[in-house]
């Protein structure tokens, strides 16, 4: 039980099997080694096993807010689905923005855990603190855009206004493995197949009726000095600045043409480094620019739209309008997500600038609710996989149309090829039997940052507790856009540490639960004042930074005990052996490689790890007190680290 | 007007950096007052589109066939300063509501009532 500000100790645990529904509190305790949303999401994983079938009906999925999400905090309205991933085995936390989080707060819950598998498709509706369980049958087989039109009737409310949604699609319901969770059209919690375990429960969605209903903060002056802090640093900075800075005015895809120009965007399944240098190396292809799907272009071209989440100043989605041809039939598509990562994953790294089919592309994944960066991977992989004759029915590099087709095709596992790339870039590579086609960590694609260019996202991608992941600790920050100060992207040296600051930051505001994006103006200061503020606690910058290793560590230790240790902290071998036909065509990072062994010493240290695994000693020092311990100890060298099998 | 109603007056504005530091309503709601503290007014520049909010929030806080009450409004600088006022006639809600008049018209209308201090 708590009684911090931020919470409404109420946390509901559905049981899917028997359609039981119970109400606990949050456990004070946990609540501030762990503050919320993402830190306490994975303290319920944690406590269910690490041995869990992630598509069994013991995994739990745990959809959680934080003490800050749907208050006045800027970029607050966030929330966080944790679970066991069927996509890489390790524990994720996924998250989305939009109105749900904040929502759900609203609705009087910290969070909703889901156990067991429904017998029949069921949604969850949520309204005053209560859960019940429906019937979705009417829905099952549905896409993510009629699901949300058949809520809204039959619910009565008005999204955006006292109504959100949280559904999968038929990726989910098929088990894909990198199936997502939608709010609504377009905003996902992408990453890690959270969708794939709702689809595993017989659980299409998660329904929530409030209208806005802030809580107070505990402290109401700290939290507002804090506020006016935050809210003057967003303003002034180039990055947030409403409509000035460039995530404003033109969306997370500001990043293609920067990426593309400092030799950073993997091109063509990460054989090159830029669409120009991969133009330089075969001038006799079909080639494409970066520069055709990004922000500014789609700004200019495509641009209908600005729409904001919850408590959001910087409005960085960019809502399009397109009208194309689709296997000779005109496809009219109005969607908000044409971001960085998607536009990449299925544009230059597919080999197609082709931006209007890129955001149908994008649409059509949402609607499937599919993992656009996955599948952008998968079918990047698939198309190197044709070229090398491992696969007789394949996909050519750049066939936008194709591309359109097989994203539904995989999301209903349609045909052999769509059902092995079902399982993921990883496992479909193995079964093609060419596992270094894959550009996968722990299971997971890359996102759009190449680590030849951009050093600390290598190391960052390699130690990141849910496979590769740009979000775990965001170096380019300071990498490319000196925040807090510049460093050299191509420098390897301090990158361990750097890494380590960003992910232990990053799981504080995913635990708070508000947008990343508030790291590219505030700081820790501005943060110590609103979680005080809001909370009534009265932690120092220090401890609250240690929160956030602690978080990162129980991460590491779920791992470690699931089977992880340091051989899983890898890159692909074309970005530490080199690609033998992207060198020539590297241009301005032409010979770069990551210098992965180097900074994973580097970071280990920092970390106070043995090879990856979390000595029991630093368990104890970060008080995280549950669980066995992984045996190791820091004294002997890693002796009982545990064995690769 | 409530504790709660106030509460959410302000909570609501401070996500856009609009920080209210006094509201209150005499004549049992038919006039509001609202004073607030806003980081983009400037000496000379009252951001319209703030106040746009604020009307905005009173709108969403009360039902659908709200007749409208008189709003008056009182802009501060962070330091404190009188930076300008302005103010909304309860009939104008009322026409707006009522379809009488567009959004457009209406804001034209609250627009020309900002007094900027000198």
């Amino acid at each position: 039980m708590t009684d911090l500000g931020g919470f409404h100790d109420h946390v509901a645990r559905v049981d899917l099997s028997s359609g039981e529904v119970a109400y606990e509190g949050v456990d004070e305790e946990d609540a501030k080694k762990y503050i919320g949303a993402r830190g306490l999401g994975v303290k319920y994983v944690f406590d269910q096993g690490p041995d869990v079938d992630p598509l069994g009906p013991e995994n739990l999925l745990a959809f959680m807010n934080g003490p800050l999400t749907g208050t006045q905090v800027t970029m607050s309205g966030r929330i966080a689905v944790c679970t066991k991933s069927p996509l890489t085995g390790t524990v994720t936390d996924s998250h989305h923005g939009g109105w749900s989080g904040a929502r759900l707060k609203w609705a009087g819950f910290d969070g909703l855990l889901f156990e067991g598998e429904a017998d029949e498709p069921v949604y969850a509706y949520v309204e005053d603190g209560e859960v019940e369980l429906r019937d979705a049958s009417h829905l099952w087989g549905k896409g993510v855009h009629e699901t949300r039109d058949l809520i809204e009737e039959e619910i009565g409310g008005e999204y955006g206004k006292n109504l959100s949604l949280m559904t999968t699609g038929p990726a989910g319901e098929n088990e894909v493995r990198y199936a997502c969770i939608v709010n609504e059209d377009d905003r996902s919690s992408g990453r890690g197949g959270t969708g794939a375990v709702m689809g595993s429960k017989n659980l299409k969605a998660v329904v929530i009726t409030s209208t806005t209903k802030m809580q107070k903060p505990a402290d109401a002056e700290t939290f507002k000095e804090g506020h006016k802090q935050a809210m003057q640093l967003i303003r002034e900075s180039d990055v947030t600045g409403p409509n000035e800075g460039g995530l404003s005015v033109y969306g997370t895809n500001v990043l293609m043409n920067v990426s593309e120009e400092m030799d950073g965007l993997p091109v063509r399944n990460a054989q090159y480094t830029s669409t120009r240098s991969e133009a330089e190396a075969d001038p006799s292809e079909p080639n494409i620019d970066a520069e055709r799907v990004s922000g500014e272009n789609v700004r200019e071209n495509i641009l209908v739209d600005e729409p904001t989440c919850h408590s959001c100043p910087v409005a960085c989605k960019k809502e399009v309008e397109v009208q194309t041809m689709h296997k000779g039939e005109e496809m009219n598509v109005r969607m908000e997500s044409y971001e960085y990562e998607s536009a990449w994953a299925l544009g230059p790294n597919s080999m197609t600038d082709d931006r209007d089919r890129i955001a149908v592309m994008i649409d059509r994944c949402n609607d499937m609710a599919v993992d656009t960066i996955e599948m952008g991977n998968t079918l990047s992989m698939a198309m190197e996989a044709t070229e090398e004759g491992l696969i007789e029915e394949g996909i050519d590099w750049g066939d936008a149309e194709e591309m359109i087709s097989m994203i539904e095709r995989v999301a209903h596992r349609d045909g052999e090829l769509a059902d092995a790339l079902a399982e993921g870039a990883r496992r479909a590579a193995e079964e093609f039997g060419d596992p270094d086609i894959a550009m996968t960590v722990k299971g997971q694609s890359i996102p759009a940052y190449d680590p030849r260019a951009i050093k600390g996202m290598g190391i960052g991608y390699a130690t990141s507790n849910r496979g590769a992941c740009h979000l775990r600790g965001y170096t380019p920050a300071a990498e490319i856009l000196g925040i807090p100060e510049q460093v050299d992207p191509r420098a390897w040296e301090g990158k361990g540490e750097l890494c380590a600051l960003f992910q232990d930051l990053h799981a504080i505001s995913d635990s708070f639960d508000i947008c990343k994006f508030n790291a590219f103006a505030e700081g820790i200061e501005e943060y110590v004042l609103q979680y005080n503020g809001m909370t009534g606690l009265d932690v120092t910058e220090d401890e609250l930074m240690e929160t956030g290793e602690r978080i990162y560590t129980l991460e590491r230790y779920y791992n470690n005990l699931a089977g992880f240790d340091g051989d899983d902290d890898s890159l692909p071998a074309r970005f530490v052996e080199g690609e033998e036909k992207a060198i020539p065509g590297q241009g301005g990072s032409e010979g770069d490689l990551a210098e992965l062994d180097k900074m994973k010493e580097e970071y280990y240290e920092v970390r106070g790890w043995v090879d990856g695994v979390v000595p029991d000693e630093r368990l104890d020092e970060l008080g995280i007190d549950i669980g066995p311990g992984t045996g190791v100890s820091a004294d002997d060298g890693g002796a009982a680290a545990p064995s690769d099998d | 007007m409530t504790d709660e109603f106030a509460f959410q007056i302000e909570s609501r504005l401070m996500s856009h950096g609009v920080y209210v530091t006094e509201v209150d309503a005499a004549d049992e709601s038919e006039r509001y007052h609202v004073t607030y503290e806003s980081m983009a007014a400037d000496a000379g520049t009252i951001p319209h589109r703030e106040i746009g909010r604020v009307i905005n929030v009173f709108r969403d806080l009360h039902d659908d066939d709200w007749a409208g009450a008189e709003i008056a409004g009182t802009v501060l600088d962070l330091e404190g300063r009188e930076r300008g006022r302005w103010h909304v006639e309860a009939d104008w809600l009322d026409e707006l509501h009522n379809g009488e008049l567009t959004e457009t018209e209406f804001s034209g209308r609250v627009i020309e009532t900002v007094e900027p201090s000198t």
